[in-house]
């Protein structure tokens, strides 16, 4: 015992410290929770279940997260549920007949700038998920996840493309889930640590640990003969071969080149689906159909 | 020869410590008598018979404990050229093992405590020391690759060399234990010793401690000495080959040219140890103090460091990352 606490004092002296500085930290910071600054917004409302597609309990529970979540990354989120053809309402935004796949960003938007929402200020900061059940003119029903503020800075191209997954994932197994796993991920892709960029996946640490482990185990096990002390220099005399001709002469050389496919977006941070809606507001997001 | 002190009579061996014949009895130093050990049937202090190995060059005679070296077994054809006396005495010998034993964290704790030392013993090893010249020629291709990028295409530059080397190593005492029952692999982790302290052959530096003349003859040892000089040659060629992505051989010769050969004796600490019934050597380097053997491994120990490491760094981990998400 005495032998182990002294072998491994400098990892509890540092887990000390560390475990010090971060409670004390976690408790300088934990209430501080964000405040809603904008009293404009129309409605106290989150959930908006138009399309009948949760139960009482399951809004509820869903109204409870967000406002939860709301507080922690300071951003309105807000879900919409629809069952009807968005077309008039994109017509009449447009001045023109709008393209089909563009009704439920354009509702989206619009639906978000009615009510004005956004937690810092009016159209501020926020996400709006809209569900349209209703199968369009060609058969599909469409989705859209709409960003706003530090939501839309944050949300590049392929972090659209996950939440949408990940809100389909949910989906086949209930709309319930589906709306739960939005709520979350957002909550996850704008909380302080995946903000900062510097949050570090646990596999990665796990990874880092496992690894460091192995070389110690393998390296003290291996030593426990003893090690190797001499080099191929050992025994030259002066230290070192002399060299009696030491040549690199250059021949020749050829070139290939060949053309890089490169994927679009890639490198670009936050902002994805950029755009300005009707009401001059600007948004970002994605979304499909199925 | 036996070395008796001219003040009590006593065995007069040589001291590390004092870098002197000293009489353990009476505390003299330099107060030796050689008598002669000519016989190898009966010890030349009290008559008692010898049971001597095959290649025993020196011994402690087990009747009256007198370290005796027998005269013909270091003269003539066995003279060594050169011998490095022990500089580690025994008392630091066994400083260096416990040092050692603390470094090594999975040898069970008992170790220390409960093993009995059944052998503990200082011994000249015998040892060719092979001088070589080695004549290194290379020619060879070489290539160096660069890749750049403009707009959306990638060039892949390849330009080939052509590499001449040609070099000389000189080889100085490349050493091989001329002794079968010392272990190859640990005498070559026992390495190096530092030559300087080598001494022209005298018999005192012998007394006191045990010793082998060869067990085979130069010729017979070449072999290990050339495999060390060409694979250090083969390495030192390579080091001189940098900067290539690859490199193809199209001519290699490595020539080792045979200068000289010394018969020396080299100076090792034995150890014995009992534990749980089983037997662990160890050695230490008589000039060094550089300890070579396997000490048990206790599996819970490994489990448990090893374990405890893992759980370490993850906290640390977790915590870092903890500290810069509060931080952000
Ligand atoms: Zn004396
Ligand atoms: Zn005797």
């Amino acid at each position: 015992m005495k032998q182990y606490i002294h072998y491994f004092r400098f990892f509890l002296i540092v887990i000390a410290v560390l475990l010090f500085v971060f409670l004390g930290l976690r408790l300088l910071v934990k209430n501080e929770e964000f405040i809603r600054m904008n009293d404009q917004t129309l409605t106290t409302e989150r959930v908006f279940d138009y399309a009948d597609k949760l139960s009482d309990e399951e809004e509820n529970a869903l109204r409870e997260l967000i406002k939860e979540t709301e507080r922690k990354i300071g951003c309105d989120i807000v879900l919409v549920t629809e069952n009807k053809s968005l077309k008039e309402q994109a017509d009449k935004d447009r001045g023109y007949e709008a393209y089909i796949e563009d009704y439920i960003m354009i509702y989206a938007d619009n639906f978000y700038d009615n009510q004005i929402f956004g937690f810092d200020k009016p159209y501020g900061d926020g996400a709006i998920f809209v569900d349209n059940w209703f199968r369009e003119a060609d058969g599909y029903q469409y989705y859209w996840f709409s960003t706003s503020g530090k939501v839309m800075d944050r949300y590049s191209n392929e972090m659209i493309e996950h939440m949408n997954q990940v809100i389909l994932d949910g989906l086949s197994v209930s709309p319930y889930q589906a709306y739960e796993n939005y709520v979350k991920q957002l909550g996850k892709d704008m909380s302080a640590g995946a903000l900062s960029g510097l949050s570090i996946p646990s596999y990665i640490i796990v990874l880092v640990a496992l690894l460091i482990t192995a070389i110690y185990t393998a390296v003290f096990l291996i030593q426990n003969n003893g090690r190797k002390t001499t080099v191929a220099t050992t025994y030259v005399n002066g230290g070192k071969p002399n060299l009696n001709q030491v040549q690199d002469i250059f021949l020749t050389k050829h070139i290939t080149t060949r053309v890089i496919e490169t994927s679009s977006g890639g490198g670009r941070q936050g902002g994805g689906g950029g755009h300005i809606s009707s009401g001059g507001h600007s948004h970002g997001g994605g979304g499909g159909r199925r | 020869m036996i070395y008796k002190c001219n003040n009590c009579g006593g065995n007069v061996i040589y001291s590390p410590e004092k870098k002197a014949m000293h009489c353990s009895h009476c505390d003299s130093l330099e107060s030796q008598n050689p008598t002669p050990q000519n016989s190898l049937e009966q010890c030349a202090n009290c008559g008692a018979p010898l049971k001597l190995e095959e290649f025993t060059s020196a011994y402690k005679c087990e009747h009256c404990g007198v370290y005796f070296i027998l005269d013909e077994k270091v003269s003539g054809v066995y003279l060594p050229h050169l011998i490095l006396p022990f500089q580690v005495s025994r008392a630091e010998a066994k400083e260096k093992l416990k040092q050692e034993f603390k470094k090594r964290i999975f040898t069970p704790l008992a170790f220390l405590s409960e093993a009995s030392l059944s052998k503990m013993e200082g011994s000249y090893v015998p040892f060719f020391l092979y001088d070589y010249t080695s004549q290194v020629d290379f020619e060879g291709k070489g290539s160096k690759v660069r890749v750049w990028r403009t707009g959306n295409k990638e060039h892949t530059e390849t330009s080939i060399y052509s590499i001449q080397r040609n070099m000389t190593i000189d080889f100085d005492k490349i050493p091989v234990d001329a002794s079968i029952k010392m272990n190859d692999s640990v005498m070559d982790l026992m390495e190096p010793y530092q030559y300087q302290s080598l001494e022209a052959f005298q018999e005192k530096y012998m007394s006191g401690f045990f010793s082998e003349f060869y067990n085979k003859t130069a010729e017979e040892m070449k072999n290990r000495a050339m495999d060390k000089a060409g694979r250090d040659s083969e390495t030192l060629l390579q080091e001189t080959i940098q900067g290539y992505s690859s490199v193809t051989t199209l001519h290699k010769d490595i020539h080792l040219m045979e200068d000289k050969i010394h018969y020396a004796l080299l100076p090792v600490w034995i150890y014995d140890f009992r534990f749980r019934s089983k037997t662990f050597q160890f050695h230490v380097n008589g000039q060094t103090g550089k300890v070579i053997g396997k000490s048990p491994i206790s599996i819970s120990k490994v489990l448990l460091y090893s374990g405890s490491l893992f759980v370490f760094l993850l906290s640390i981990g977790f915590l870092i990352r903890g500290i810069m998400e509060v931080f952000s």
